[in-house]
């Protein structure tokens, strides 16, 4: 019950309630109440029926610089 | 992008700067039952240093679900009028009179589902029947929970109810935190509870107990990257709690989602599977939603009971022992027969042991 996973909305309903979203292939409708900024075409963390999250490219990519740090960080 | 390459090769190169810097033993507790499992697939305790030892904790929602709770939706599930909706994995977890699967095997109407919003579709479509959902879960699960019964008292739905067992986080860790026995020195923290509730709430455990925390994600390299950044606070004395999982979790986390759980539950104290009752660590719905409350509902009361007399899951739970120091392991006690719920759970401890043979 606690897997999440990532996906790609494909369409908001009115009133932006609810959105189908593409899990690998599969389109789901999901609540998207929780995720009110979201919009087609960005990728979101589904959780029990629901967006939860809209996932950051920009952060994604920025972990590679978090990882070069600590690994070649001065602290030790 | 960061591609499956660039991840393994930096899985290997953070595991390497672990081994170099770990000088003194280092005990890490992942909270997460998702966690462990990954841990567990990944084969990450067999790269790490003998210096750092990770325990699991009691972030499997099935697992810390106390007897009495499970003895009392037994008894709701028995009822003809009843269809039960739940989640896949509580349907095998063992009651007094066998698992909730072996009650549909005879009669017994229990539905599984993805979330609570489906059982609202049952609702609406046979209305002559009850619908109990049963709220199992953290913070991850629990709005969806909210949803569905704030919907529920919209469209009057006087068939739908929610045996509530919603539980929350940082509760727990502030008890394994004061716990001298199991001196934890940092946490790797649930990434997708953290979605919800953000950084804030963790805050404590580095302020009060001195001890470190990092958000992770649920990838090797996430996890890894976040053993590494607990071992170099641990090693300059300096405890923070960070955030590695940057692209889904916010400082202040969801903030819909958490005003919305404020609107429909109110906390209140819980019972733990081997951490015993947690001040404010459940969720119970509040009085203006009490007809949507199963509890109330049919008048359903906890009594204490003892289900599985030496399954040591609580011990587990708790960091104490691991499962192999469970005589029942492996033995009386695997996941296609399971004693107890930290073996039946696709989260839980035992489960994820025995199925990475990890020691
Ligand atoms: S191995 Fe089975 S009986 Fe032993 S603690 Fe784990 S779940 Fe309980």
């Amino acid at each position: 019950m606690c897997l999440g996973v990532p996906s790609k909305v494909v369409s908001i309903g009115e009133g932006h309630f609810t959105g189908e979203v593409d899990v690998m292939g599969n389109i789901k409708r999901v609540s998207m109440i929780l995720v009110p900024g979201a919009q087609v075409g960005d990728r979101v963390l589904i959780h029990a029926g629901q967006a939860i999250s809209v996932i950051s490219d920009e952060e994604a990519d920025a972990s590679l610089a978090v990882w070069e740090e600590l690994i070649h960080g001065y602290q030790a | 992008m960061v591609t499956r390459l660039d991840e393994k090769n930096y899985f290997n190169l953070l595991a390497d700067k672990v081994r170099e810097i770990a000088i003194r033993p280092v005990k890490l507790m992942e909270v997460c039952g998702t966690h462990t499992m990954a841990i567990g697939k990944a084969g990450i305790r067999r790269v790490l240093p003998p210096e750092v030892e990770l325990i699991s904790g009691p972030g499997c929602p099935v697992c810390v679900t106390a007897d009495s709770d499970i003895d009392a939706f037994m008894r709701l599930a028995e009822n003809e009028q009843v269809i039960l909706a739940t989640y896949g994995d509580m349907v095998r977890v063992p009651g007094t009179k066998g698992s909730l699967a072996e009650l549909k095997a005879q009669g017994a109407d229990v539905r599984v589902v993805y979330s609570a919003l489906e059982a609202l579709a049952f609702a609406r479509s046979e209305a002559a029947r009850e619908v109990i959902f049963l709220g199992v879960g953290f913070e991850t699960t629990a709005p969806a929970t909210a949803h569905a019964i704030k919907i529920a008292k919209h469209e009057s739905l006087s068939n739908f109810s929610v045996y509530n067992l919603h539980k929350t986080v940082p509760e727990p860790l502030r008890v394994l935190a004061s716990d001298k026995t199991t001196k934890i020195d940092g946490f790797i923290l649930p990434g997708h509870v953290s979605v919800i509730i953000g950084e804030y709430p963790y805050y404590f455990l580095a302020e009060e107990f001195g001890a470190a925390g990092a958000i992770a994600g649920f990838e090797p390299p996430e996890i890894m990257a976040a053993i590494l950044k607990l071992v170099k606070d641990v090693n300059a004395g300096v405890p923070t709690i960070s955030n590695l999982y940057r692209k889904v979790v916010r400082p202040g986390g969801n903030v819909v989602a958490q005003e919305l759980l404020d609107e429909i539950f109110a906390h209140t104290d819980a019972e733990w599977r081997g951490l015993g009752t947690i001040p404010d660590s459940g969720l119970a719905i509040r009085q203006e939603y009490g007809a949507f409350d199963a509890a109330k509902k049919f008048n359903i009361e906890r009594r204490s009971v003892k289900l599985h007399p030496g399954c040591r899951c609580g011990d587990i739970l708790k960091g104490i022992i691991k499962p192999h120091q469970c005589p029942l392991f492996n033995g009386r006690c695997t996941p296609e027969n399971p004693i107890g719920p930290c073996m039946v759970s696709s989260e839980g401890t035992c489960a994820a042991y025995y199925l990475y043979r990890e020691n």
